[in-house]
């Protein structure tokens, strides 16, 4: 399905792309293509902690009409919430952002009720965050480096990254084993509480019962 | 100078070549079918990835049958494929350049939430070098150690996503550990209350079975009672002669040849032969 038509799309593929603020002179393809249904909203969403640079970029490809190319709403959201970016009748756009809460982020996407008609429009997003996200053209002016020097920057950035990661994952992992530990110390408590429970409750029935009968001379 | 600034570029270009092949982890929800299309560039690139199924209906999770990947090549084979697995790595070499499709595959009616993580890796090979002058072997292993850092961080991407499952499991059993007990307890006394209320409904006077026979004592009512009762039967199977009750008689009456005398304190009870048997008090 996509062979025949990629040769008429690849070139607007390029043009946008370099038009974007990446700038990127090669065809290069950076993003994951996902489709969108006729009707309902497609969603993706990524887990991210607080401090984070997030930097996507998304354009729709249709190879049957580029004159009327089909336009789309995109919507952002917080883990709270909130609202961080907002999008309607557009066929490409971005948004940045540096995450200020750890969370669910998700960014929705659906077709403008304009073009009604029933075909699978086709998106293309470039989501990036952390030191993927970093701007690495502009940190060769500044420091005026480039070549080798440039490419191993870049691999110390990614090396702090995963050094980063792994403190995270370890975080995260001596909370949840302290939730485990209380929750297996909780199971056995509750369990010997029940038996007391089962006792008590026989024991008051068993009281009230001889009291009862005592009343009315039964026993 | 010239030859520096050609390779700096030519570095760049490389460099940012190499950044390009490079996606973020995103999850995904699967209804029925989900497809994610990626473009490779250069035949013989490795395709690495991963994916964890993070957020399903646990509720009798331990047998879930999973979902199921396929990778399909731009030519229309399926290039890999994975069954029923609730989150798995892979690893294949592409067979050539074109638009690759991923796709997630969920065989039962609950939405489940998949995280995925795909990398197109690029190492420039010897005929690369050939090609193109400005390369030296020293890209090759700047692209290798690249690669190397970008297994890590897929690795890293997958244990992150595996944690956020387990946590959502270990959540899941705080929940229900807490609230069975707690609803055990509320069961156990209501069934014990219940019981109580039976039991005392069965010594009920509403209950016909405790009008007909009434276990008292005799002798310790007998001081207390305004009225006695007493069946008078007859001892030859013929009906008994009628008593003569002279005094505080309330009720005097034959029932299936027994005489029923119903007196109070101070009657005097002469002429009555048979069996004597103390009824109910009234």
């Amino acid at each position: 399905m996509f062979s025949g038509g990629l040769t008429a799309c690849f070139w607007p593929i390029i043009l946008v792309l370099c038009l974007s603020r990446n700038t990127n002179i090669l065809p290069v393809a950076e993003a994951i293509w996902l489709t969108i249904p006729s009707s309902g909203t497609k969603c993706v969403s990524e887990e991210i902690q607080s401090n984070v640079v997030v930097l996507a970029d998304y354009y729709v490809i249709d190879e049957n009409n580029p004159d009327q190319i089909p336009t789309i709403s995109a919507r952002v959201t917080s883990p709270f919430g909130n609202n961080l970016h907002h999008n309607e009748n557009a066929t490409h756009g971005q948004f940045a952002f540096t995450t200020s809460e750890s969370g669910n982020y998700i960014a929705c996407f659906w077709k403008d009720g304009s073009h009604k008609q029933d075909s699978e429009l086709t998106l293309g997003i470039d989501w990036k965050i952390g030191i993927a996200a970093k701007d690495w053209d502009s940190v060769a002016k500044k420091e005026k480096i480039e070549g080798v020097e440039l490419v191993l920057r870049r691999l110390q950035g990614i090396v702090e990254a995963i050094r980063g990661n792994l403190v995270y994952l370890k975080d995260r992992e001596a909370d949840m084993r302290e939730v485990s530990e209380i929750t297996n110390a909780r199971v056995a408590w509750f369990s010997i509480a029940s038996l007391g429970v089962c006792i008590a409750v026989s024991v008051l029935q068993i009281w009230y019962l001889k009291r009862y009968f005592v009343k009315k001379k039964l026993i | 100078m010239e030859k520096i600034w050609g390779k700096t570029w030519a570095l760049m270009g490389l460099l940012l070549l190499n950044s390009a092949c490079n996606v973020s982890s995103l999850s995904v929800t699967v209804n029925d079918v989900e497809c994610v299309y990626e473009y490779v560039i250069y035949e013989g690139d490795t395709i690495t990835g991963n994916f964890v199924v993070v957020d399903h209906d646990i509720f009798w999770g331990a047998d879930h049958p999973g979902i199921d990947f396929t990778v399909t090549s731009p030519g229309g084979n399926t290039v890999h494929s994975l069954k029923g697995t609730s989150g798995d790595k892979f690893e294949f070499k592409a067979p050539r350049n074109g638009m690759y499709k991923f796709c997630f595959h969920n065989p039962h009616s609950t939405p489940e939430t998949v995280s995925f993580h795909i990398h197109i890796g690029h190492i420039p090979t010897e005929h690369d070098l050939a090609k193109d002058e400005h390369l030296n072997p020293i890209n090759v292993k700047i692209a290798e150690l690249r690669e190397a850092l970008e297994s890590v961080t897929a690795e890293q991407k997958y244990l992150k996503a595996r944690d956020t499952r387990h946590r959502h499991t270990n959540e899941s059993t705080r929940k229900r550990v807490i609230g069975y007990a707690v609803g055990e307890y509320i069961l156990l006394t209501l069934v014990s209350a219940l019981q109580v209320i039976y039991i005392r409904h069965l010594f009920s006077k509403s209950v016909a079975y405790n009008r007909r026979t009434h276990r008292e004592d005799p002798v310790d009512e007998f001081t207390r009672i305004m009225q006695l009762n007493i069946f008078i039967l007859s001892s030859q199977g013929t009906s008994a002669v009628r008593p003569v009750v002279t005094g505080n008689v309330t009720k005097i009456y034959n029932i299936l040849g027994c005489w029923s005398v119903t007196f109070g304190r101070g009657a005097v009870l002469s002429e009555g032969q048979g069996i004597y048997v103390p009824g109910f008090q009234e």
